[in-house]
């Protein structure tokens, strides 16, 4: 029964986890990794991983206080915090990223998108997921924030190092004490540049969001400068990578099917339904961690307190129990209301209707300007992280 | 007399206002309903049946059970939610 033997972080598994996923559905709905340091179990049906992800009291997204290494340490802020201090982080910002707030930023992310295709288009040749998407989401998010713009090479540098981290201390076989160490010293430079501009928020462009934080009314419950620099240096990691995975992504499942990449340069205004098949499809966060908080029994698998439970969004978003035709790539399906690629419970992604704009116009624009586009490696290399499906690069070569 | 007022055939929806996290799936999924501007806010408390199926949707859609549908005869004086 020990014969399914999945591990994310074999480079070979990883490229193509799907039999893997469908496998796990089937016959090991919960299954228990053999060897690695952290006691870890993969669910795999979209009915568990949505229970799980629903029931924070019992899948804690906090991590006891000795196992803290790998994380996000300080910067961790609400994503590992459950109710009730959680709730209080939430509430300042969920105006802030609701979809109405969001619709706002529609001008400006498609006038980013021309301007960085201006210059890609001369070229002819780059790399779609760091040239393209990644500078596009990354000046983004900076914008946002009210941070410059120009500081975006940065930011996609911590970022793309930080998420490489992202879940992977629960499949490790030995310690890694250097890539521990790495990541921790990217949180440090984060935490140091972040600092500068909460302690001078008056410096920042007027109706940006972390000045408005800052200068929440007083009397009001504010945030501290620890806090308020962890909740950007949150924004920052979870809105950069994975944004760019869903765009180089919906690039490269476009190309890879020729018949549903000339259905959308036919009809650009697909690109809003072909971003949610993509997200559907090639959820650019694949799985989830959580902490048990009491001993319980899944699918008979054992589960004491203090285990991490790690749900796959990837596979639950293939689970033919609920989708039709799962393994289909098909543009026109549009939004699928079961599918958990921002996630599900209290947790549910903050940045989800700017991803999706940014993913929107990013895709519609790219379409729009070009009449081909070619992938010069048809099986781009994946980054070895399974809490975020990103590519290490996504060459193309384009046509205007 | 609207179909929706008619008891057994109309549905009432609402959002608790604490619960919701403002991200819009039920505008995506059906905007005549839902409009997002800080958390959810329900245009028409009493749903036309044309749009029944949506709003069905919309709440199994949404992440943080923040929508709760008071169905059929229900409607009328409250009832239990049925999400
Ligand atoms: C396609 C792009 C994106 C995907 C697939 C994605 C996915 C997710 C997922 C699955 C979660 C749930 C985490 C959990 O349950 O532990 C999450 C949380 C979060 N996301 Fe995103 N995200 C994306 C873009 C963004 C953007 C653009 C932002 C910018 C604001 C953002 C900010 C956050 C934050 C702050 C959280 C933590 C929310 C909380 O714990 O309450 N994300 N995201
Ligand atoms: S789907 Fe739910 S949580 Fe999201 S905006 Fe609508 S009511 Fe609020």
């Amino acid at each position: 029964m020990n014969d399914f033997g999945f591990d994310p972080l074999d480079p070979v598994v990883w490229q193509n986890p799907w039999p893997y996923f469908a496998r796990g559905r089937d016959e090991f709905p919960a299954y228990r990794h053999q060897d690695t340091l952290a006691r870890s179990v993969s669910v795999f049906r979209h009915e568990d991983v949505s229970a799980i992800l629903k029931d924070w009291e019992t899948f804690s997204s906090s991590s006891p206080a000795d196992m803290n290494e790998g994380g996000l340490g300080e910067l961790a802020s609400l994503m590992a915090e459950d109710p009730p201090e959680h709730t209080r982080l939430r509430d300042h910002v969920r105006g802030a990223f609701s979809l109405a707030a969001v619709k706002g930023y529609a001008a400006a992310i498609e006038r980013l998108a021309d301007e960085i295709l201006d210059e890609l288009l001369e070229r002819g040749t780059f790399d779609a997921a760091a040239d393209y998407a990644g500078q596009l989401t990354a000046r983004t998010i900076l914008t946002v924030l009210g941070l410059p713009a120009s500081d975006w090479r940065r930011i996609r540098e911590w970022t793309v190092r930080g998420a490489a981290n992202v879940t992977r201390s629960h499949f490790v076989r030995e310690a890694e004490p250097e890539a521990d160490r790495s990541v921790e010293a990217i949180f440090t430079e984060m935490a140091a540049y972040l600092d500068g501009f909460v302690h001078q928020a008056d410096a920042l462009p007027d109706g940006s969001l972390l000045r408005s934080l800052v200068q929440a009314a007083p009397g009001a419950d504010r945030l501290s400068p620890r806090e308020l620099r962890a909740l950007a240096a949150l924004t920052l990691l979870a809105g950069n990578e994975t944004t760019t995975t869903l765009l180089a992504g919906a690039v490269l499942t476009l190309e890879q099917r020729p018949n549903q990449a000339r259905a959308l340069r036919a009809e650009p205004e697909l690109a809003a339904s072909a971003v949610e098949e993509t997200l559907r499809f090639r959820p650019p966060v694949p799985a989830l961690p959580r902490r048990a908080t009491r001993n319980l029994t899944l699918h008979g698998v054992e589960i004491a307190k203090d285990d991490n439970i790690v749900v796959w969004l990837a596979s639950a978003n293939r689970d033919q129990r609920v989708f039709s035709e799962a393994d289909q790539f098909d543009i026109r399906r549009g939004l699928s209301p079961q599918a958990i690629s921002f996630g599900r419970g209290v947790h549910t992604c903050l940045g989800m209707p700017l991803a999706r704009l940014e993913g929107r116009i990013g895709l519609e624009r790219l379409y729009r300007r070009t009449r081909a586009i070619e992938l010069l490696e048809p099986s781009p290399p994946l980054v070895l992280a399974p809490g975020v499906y990103a590519f290490e690069r996504l060459p193309v070569r384009v046509t205007p | 007399m609207s179909a929706a007022d008619e008891p057994g055939r109309g549905l009432r929806v609402i959002v608790d206002p604490g619960v919701c996290l403002g991200g819009g799936q039920c505008e995506l999924i059906c905007p005549d309903v839902f409009e997002v501007s800080y958390v959810s806010r329900v245009r028409v408390e009493h749903v036309d049946p044309l749009h029944a199926d949506a709003v069905r949707t919309a709440a199994d859609a949404c992440p943080s059970g923040a929508i709760r549908i008071l169905d059929g005869d229900m409607a009328k004086g409250g009832g239990e939610p049925r999400t």
